[in-house]
Order: C-alpha cells, then sequence, then structure tokens
C-alpha cells in the first residue's frame, strides 16, 4: 500500500507552495529570469611601445534546470610597436619590415618593430548543467581570429561536489587549434632577415590541456583552490617577427654581407629566431581566499615549468576593504619570477650561428623567454549598490625587468568595469 | 614521464585533502562564502581573464587558473 | 473564565540582553519569543507587540478547542456551505498539496483519529474494528471544495494544527520583518526562522530523549521539528508511535521519534519534517533526497544527520 516517494518532489513541491502560502515569488525567480552582463573596458599602455584597448562583454544566465550558459565577447585593439629581438647597440642595425618591403635603421635604442598594428576579435561560449545531484559537466567553445591568427578551441569538463559541496573536484581537457599566417610568409629559421628567406602558407599548432582541481572550503571564512595543468603543444612556436643579432667578440653586431647573405645596410647580420616544435607546460596553482568580519584577503600563487627550461614563480595578493554603502577599495601586488629557456640568447656570436645551423639548433632573443622580475601594484575602486549592479576602476603599474634592455618595460593597466542585470 | 609523476603526485595530495572530512561548513554557514567574492574566478568579474591575457602576452607562462591556450598569436 | 485566559495569556515581557531584546510570550500552548539585535526600546517592542500579536491573531483563528472561529464554523457537522477568506483558502490550497505529495499520509481530516488513539504512555491500543469504523470520516479527497467555499461531510473535523505554528512563525516574521532592518529571530516553541547581516544566530538543539548535537550556527533559515517521543502506546513489548497514517487508521511502522529539519522557510522545513515522519523508516532516504539539512531520532539513539 505505501510506496516510496519522491524525496526530490516533494522537496521541491514543498517549497513551491510554501512561497504560494506566504505570498512570495518562488526564491530563485528574481535571478534565474535576469541576464548577468559585466563588461569592462581595459587601456594598457607600454612606455614607447604598445597600447592596447580591450572591450569586453560577458552576459551569464541561470535557467530553472539550474544549467548556466555563459558568452563572452572581446575586442582587442594594438598599436605601436614591439621589440624585434635584436640586441640594443650603439653601433647602427638595419632591419626590414615583417612584409619585406622596407627597413628601418635603429641605434643606441631597443629595436622595435613599428608595424604592429593588429585587431583581435575573440568569442567564448560554455555551458555548464547538472546531470546528477553532485555532477555536473560542462562544455565550450572559444573562437579567436586577428590578422595573422586563427585560433579554435573546445573544452569539456566534470564538476564534482562531495561533503556536503565543501569539495568539488574538477577534471577538465581542451583543445586548442591555431592557424599562423605570418605576414610576409614564415621564415626559415636561422637564415639570415635580409635574404627573405621565407615560405608561403600558414603554419599550424594544437594545444592539449588537463586540469584537474580542487576547490575546499575549510571554515565558514575560508575557501581553497588547487589546480593542477598539463598543457601540451605541437607545431608551430616560433615568432616570426623575431630575429636575433649575430655579434663579434665585442658585441658588436657583425654584416650580414660577411656571411654570403643580402646586404642591405649597417649591422644587418639578423637571423629569423627558431624554436622547438613542442612544448609541455605543467602549472600548479594555489588560490586562497579568506573573509575577515567585513574585508577579504586573496592569495594566489602558481608554480610553472616546462620542457624549454622556463621555471616561474607567480605570487598575486588582493585585499578588499568594505566600506559602508557598498564601496569597496581593493589594492594588488602581483610579483612574478621566470627563469630563461634553454635556447634564450640575447645574442649569437658567427661560430654559434654555424654550429647552430649544422645541428638545426633552436635559438631565440625574445626577452619574454629570458630572465624575467616583473611586478604589478596598484588598486581597484569600485561600488556596489543594492540591485547588484557595480561599477569599478582599477588603476596599475606594471614594471618588467630582466637581462636585457628590451626587457625593461613600464606599462600602465588602466580598467572601468561595470556589472548590471538585465 | 616527467609530467605523468607530477600529475600523480597531485592526484595523491588532491586525495589527501578530499579526505579531510571534517573541513567544511554546514549549509546555513555558506553566508560569507556565497559572496562572489568568495568565489575564487568569479570574485573580480572580468579582471582574471584581462590579466592572464596580458601576462600571457607578456611572460613565458601561463595556464594554472583555468586553461593554459591563449587563443592568441601573441607569445 | 475564557476571558481571563486570554488576558493571561496576552502577557508579553520585553528584556534587554547587551544589543539584544527578547519578547517573550505564551501562543498555541508554546513558550514564544521574538529575538531583535541592535535596535532601540521602543522599536523592540514595537516588533515583539507584532508578533504576538500575529501568533494570537493565528491562534485565535484556526484553533481547534474554539467555538467561536472559522474551524468551529466548518467542523460544525451542519453539512452547510461555509465561506472562507483569503488567508484561509491560502491555507487549504497549502494543505492540498501537502497531501498530494505525500500521496495521501499527510491528511487534515485524520484528527477524528484521536477518538480512538489516545497517546498518553499507557497501553490502551484500541480495538481494529474502533478504528474501522473512524476511516470514512477520514479523508481531504471526500472535502468538497469550490471557489471561496467548503463543506464537510456530517462527522468530519478540519485540524490545522499540523500546519499552524509553522505557519504563524513565518507569517508573525514576515510582519515584523517589514518594521526594522535589524537582525530578528521568531522562535514559537522550538519552530524558528531567522535572518542576520553578518553575525549568525546561535541555536541551541534540543533532543526529544537527549540532547541532540549541540549547536547551531546561521544568518538566515528557518529550523522545524516534528514529532515527540513522550506520546507514545506501549502494549506486549510493541511500542505505537503517534504518528498515525490517515489511510490505515494506524501508527506509521518504524516512525523516528522525532525529525528536525532546516528550510528557507518554518513552514516548508516543518512540513518536510512531518511528512519525513510518515515516512517511517524511509523518513532519512526521503529527507536526503529532498536536498536538505536534516536530524533523525530514532528510538533512543543519538541523532542521525545529513
Amino acid at each position: 500500500m505505501k510506496k516510496m516517494l519522491d524525496g526530490k518532489k516533494i522537496g521541491a513541491g514543498l517549497a513551491a507552495a510554501t512561497c504560494s502560502l506566504l505570498g512570495q515569488p518562488a526564491m530563485a525567480q528574481d535571478s534565474t529570469d535576469a541576464w548577468q552582463f559585466d563588461s569592462a573596458v581595459l587601456y594598457y599602455s607600454e612606455q614607447d611601445r604598445v597600447t592596447a584597448v580591450e572591450p569586453v562583454v560577458r552576459a551569464k544566465k541561470q535557467f530553472q534546470d539550474e544549467s548556466e550558459l555563459e558568452m563572452k565577447l572581446t575586442l582587442d585593439t594594438l598599436t605601436g610597436a614591439s621589440h624585434n629581438g635584436a640586441i640594443t647597440s650603439d653601433k647602427p642595425q638595419t632591419f626590414t619590415s615583417p612584409s619585406g618591403n622596407s627597413s628601418y635603421q635603429v641605434t643606441n635604442e631597443v629595436p622595435l618593430d613599428d608595424a604592429f598594428k593588429d585587431t583581435r576579435v575573440a568569442a567564448n561560449m560554455q555551458y555548464t548543467r547538472p546531470f546528477t545531484r553532485n555532477l555536473r559537466w560542462t562544455g565550450g567553445l572559444n573562437f579567436s581570429n586577428e590578422y595573422d591568427f586563427t585560433s579554435l578551441g573546445l573544452n569539456a569538463g566534470l564538476l564534482w561536489d562531495l561533503n556536503n559541496k565543501n569539495t568539488t573536484l574538477t577534471f577538465g581537457v581542451a583543445h586548442e587549434a591555431d592557424t599562423i599566417d605570418p605576414v610576409g610568409g614564415s621564415p626559415v629559421g636561422l637564415t639570415f632577415q635580409s635574404d627573405e628567406d621565407k615560405t608561403d602558407g600558414s603554419e599550424d599548432k594544437s594545444i592539449n590541456d588537463f586540469l584537474i582541481g580542487m576547490t575546499q572550503v575549510i571554515n565558514r571564512r575560508w575557501i581553497m583552490q588547487l589546480n593542477y595543468n598539463l598543457s601540451v603543444s605541437d607545431g608551430y612556436h616560433t615568432d616570426p617577427y623575431k630575429i636575433v643579432t649575430v655579434v663579434d667578440a665585442n658585441g658588436d653586431p657583425l654584416e650580414a654581407e660577411s656571411f654570403g647573405a643580402n646586404d642591405i645596410g649597417a649591422g644587418d647580420a639578423q637571423v629569423f629566431e627558431l624554436r622547438p616544435d613542442s612544448r609541455t607546460k605543467n602549472a600548479l596553482y594555489w588560490e586562497n581566499r579568506y573573509h575577515f568580519n567585513r574585508d577579504v584577503l586573496a592569495v594566489g600563487y602558481r608554480f610553472m615549468s616546462d620542457d624549454w627550461g622556463i621555471t616561474s614563480h607567480t605570487l598575486d595578493v588582493k585585499y578588499r576593504f568594505q566600506f559602508d554603502n557598498g564601496w569597496y577599495l581593493q589594492p594588488h601586488v602581483r610579483w612574478y619570477d621566470q627563469s630563461e629557456a634553454d635556447f634564450y640568447k640575447e645574442s649569437i656570436t658567427a661560430s654559434e650561428l654555424t654550429s647552430l645551423q649544422n645541428s638545426q639548433g633552436e635559438v631565440s632573443a625574445d626577452y619574454r623567454l629570458g630572465n624575467l622580475t616583473d611586478t604589478t601594484y596598484g588598486f581597484k575602486v569600485g561600488k556596489e549598490w543594492a540591485n547588484n549592479q557595480q561599477l569599478s576602476l582599477r588603476v596599475e603599474s606594471f614594471t618588467q625587468s630582466g637581462d636585457s634592455d628590451a626587457s625593461e618595460l613600464d606599462a600602465l593597466i588602466t580598467q572601468v568595469g561595470y556589472t548590471f542585470y538585465w | 614521464m616527467k609530467s605523468l609523476i607530477s600529475l600523480l603526485g597531485v592526484m595523491t595530495v588532491l586525495g589527501a585533502l578530499a579526505g579531510c572530512q571534517n573541513l567544511g561548513v554546514q549549509p546555513w554557514e555558506r553566508d560569507l562564502l556565497a559572496k562572489p567574492v568568495m568565489t575564487p574566478g568569479a570574485a573580480d568579474g572580468l579582471d582574471d581573464a584581462l590579466d592572464d591575457h596580458i601576462y600571457f602576452s607578456k611572460e613565458a607562462s601561463s595556464g594554472g587558473r583555468g586553461f593554459g591556450g591563449g587563443g592568441c598569436g601573441c607569445n | 473564565m475564557k476571558q481571563g485566559r486570554d488576558e493571561m495569556y496576552k502577557a508579553l515581557t520585553l528584556e534587554q540582553d547587551g544589543p539584544l531584546w527578547r519578547g517573550r510570550f505564551v501562543a498555541m500552548a508554546s513558550p514564544c519569543e521574538c529575538l531583535v539585535r541592535g535596535v532601540d526600546e521602543s522599536l523592540a517592542r514595537e516588533v515583539a507587540e507584532s508578533v504576538a500579536a500575529e501568533a494570537w491573531r493565528i491562534e485565535h483563528k484556526y484553533s481547534r478547542y474554539r467555538d467561536d472561529n472559522l474551524v468551529a464554523a466548518i467542523n460544525a457537522g451542519d453539512q452547510q456551505w461555509v465561506t472562507l477568506d483569503e488567508e484561509t483558502v491560502r491555507l487549504l490550497d497549502f494543505a492540498d498539496q501537502c497531501w498530494r505529495l505525500s500521496d495521501g499520509a499527510f491528511d487534515i481530516t485524520s484528527g477524528v483519529l484521536r477518538r480512538a488513539w489516545r497517546f498518553d504512555g499507557s497501553d490502551q491500543v484500541p480495538q481494529p474494528e474502533q478504528v474501522h469504523a473512524l476511516l470514512p470520516l477520514v479523508g481531504w479527497d471526500k472535502v468538497e471544495r469550490e471557489a471561496g467555499c467548503i463543506r464537510l461531510q456530517k462527522g468530519m473535523e478540519l485540524d490545522l494544527g499540523g500546519i499552524g505554528k509553522e505557519y504563524a512563525v513565518d507569517s508573525a516574521f514576515q510582519q515584523a520583518g517589514k518594521l526594522t532592518d535589524a537582525d530578528l529571530l521568531v522562535n514559537f516553541g522550538g519552530d524558528l526562522v531567522a535572518r542576520a547581516a553578518t553575525s549568525p544566530w546561535q541555536v541551541g538543539m534540543e533532543g526529544t530523549a537527549r540532547p541532540m548535537a549541540g549547536q547551531l550556527q546561521f544568518t538566515t533559515g528557518a529550523l522545524a521539528t516534528s514529532g515527540d517521543s513522550r506520546r507514545y502506546l506501549l502494549r506486549n513489548g510493541i511500542r505505537y508511535s503517534h504518528v498515525l497514517d490517515p489511510r490505515s487508521g494506524w501508527p506509521v511502522a518504524d516512525a523516528p521519534r522525532a525529525v528536525t529539519v532546516f528550510g528557507q522557510q518554518c513552514t516548508q522545513a516543518g512540513l518536510l519534517s512531518t511528512l519525513a515522519l510518515l515516512q517511517g523508516r524511509d523518513a532519512e532516504t526521503m529527507l536526503g533526497d529532498a536536498g536538505v539539512q536534516y536530524w533523525i531520532q530514532w528510538g533512543d539513539d543519538a541523532a542521525v544527520t545529513g
């Protein structure tokens, strides 16, 4: 006579019945009906080099079945100049532009490639849906396109709630397929820039990512996240616009013609860089958030190492001072330190070039692969209204410093953010 | 092989931590944890994604917080 | 005499304990309290008075021990249509939902079974014929309802006791909550609902047979308990719980002594705990599936929580 009742149905049914008894809208209603919009404009400006303006808008919605859809659109406009890889010298050096149509000469300054101008469009979509009480799956698509680069990615993951939802385990995989179509063609590594030895057609790179993570509630004030990320990429990793200067015993640039290459001017012994065709990265990330009576401290640490010989440490600390009426002030400090890649050389000698050419060895003078210490500090100020609208302003100063002159860089990060429901 | 070993290492750490049943709170103690500012990845809206993009293009590291791919030709 | 009892009831005391104001009164045969934090005395009194007034109003309106209220009119046994106000329609709709969700295990017409069952700790288990004779008078599906009206068959009775107190807690909390933004807790005999902006409420949990797991801390939510270990019959070593299944007229087999549920509203928590009791040994499975925090007292053992 008596059969087992469906507890899930009873729980939901009673919640709804109680709400209509008490004349209240059902609890979840107001948050499920609205889309949450996060928007921001980032203004990133390096002294004498790159300036980027990056507007982003993200729309998020939670549905009745507890699934969640997120869509994001990013526009990224870059103007300015970036380091071409060559040394800074008091002797003149001559370079060609990426298209090969013109040349330029630099003395006593960090050699920059002026023709740097690009617009990137990126779109992301992520959908997450519960399929049991404790399991959710998630799937996403990413697309990004710029003048010489296209990227397509997809990801899938599983989120597993344990211990009364105090522990959440995350398992994720992602695949990304990149197509690089360099302006003027892909240069042949270790050949002289003055020779314009380039191949037509595009280059490819594919990245496979694995992520396992755990979010753990420690107590009412403290939550912790620990992630491990393995990233394996195969294909074209070389930066087609970066070169390496061939120098003499005094460290002065040599001439291309002395190697039998075309002469386009003084100090033109510049060879195209060449990087390995695969890279495996391991990253460990640990984040802690602690809620004081009103304020919140967030500390993140990342350790990364890869098979290029790079090891890095990142420490990120934010402290939110919460004030009355929804105002907050959040100072932010970030510190980053990396060791150089095995094949990083600020410049190479003629004999090093010969042995590299003989062994098809890799070399890059990209300062981003050298020893590097970065610091960022700044603050964010924001206000939250009762209807969850939020407005914020972020101002930060970013400084890079490493072995070469090219690595000395100062930038200003400014960002305005606005969140609203509609 | 090196990466496989570290993977196993992390799995062991995760397993050990997941065994700590006495960590955590009851559902009615989630008043503070329920705030966005206490949610890793959601605390500062779009800041994390924008930061990841900036530093991806200026440094040799990426990933950790999420997947390491950049979807960007800047590095 | 009745007048005198009402006067005694309507005693509200207010005392201060640091930033906390505690108003006490008696309603529905239970000690009741209203806690409000960080307000001045006049506002604290206004809040406590509004809570007490709402408790007394609901008690007066729905008590089955009075002969001058709506329930008395419905139960008069004259088979007349009785016109209902909007609040009662909502309560009966809610009772109807509970009856459907529980496949008839929760039934506000089951009170007549008390004519056969008296849970006084004795061994007076009724004869099967006695119980059987009452079954035609039990069954929500036998109650006729039309828009805003109700009619009971002769001999049937409505008893809103299984909903009334929890509803009163929620309703009083809602009304008082409009008077102030301050932290507030309303507690009618252990069924309670509370809200707090930052520092959580500490609620002591009292076991029915023995103390339950200590203290609860929460900022917002409700707690309700169903069951009473003092009400039972014992015959030939068999313990008959006071939880009656209205479909058979006999006690639910293996019913827990008490079930406490934490929910969003007191009414929701209270009915979940009641429906769980009616599930007997499946109580725990049901509450687990319902996805709420609960404490079950089985026998004299320590409470099972989940």
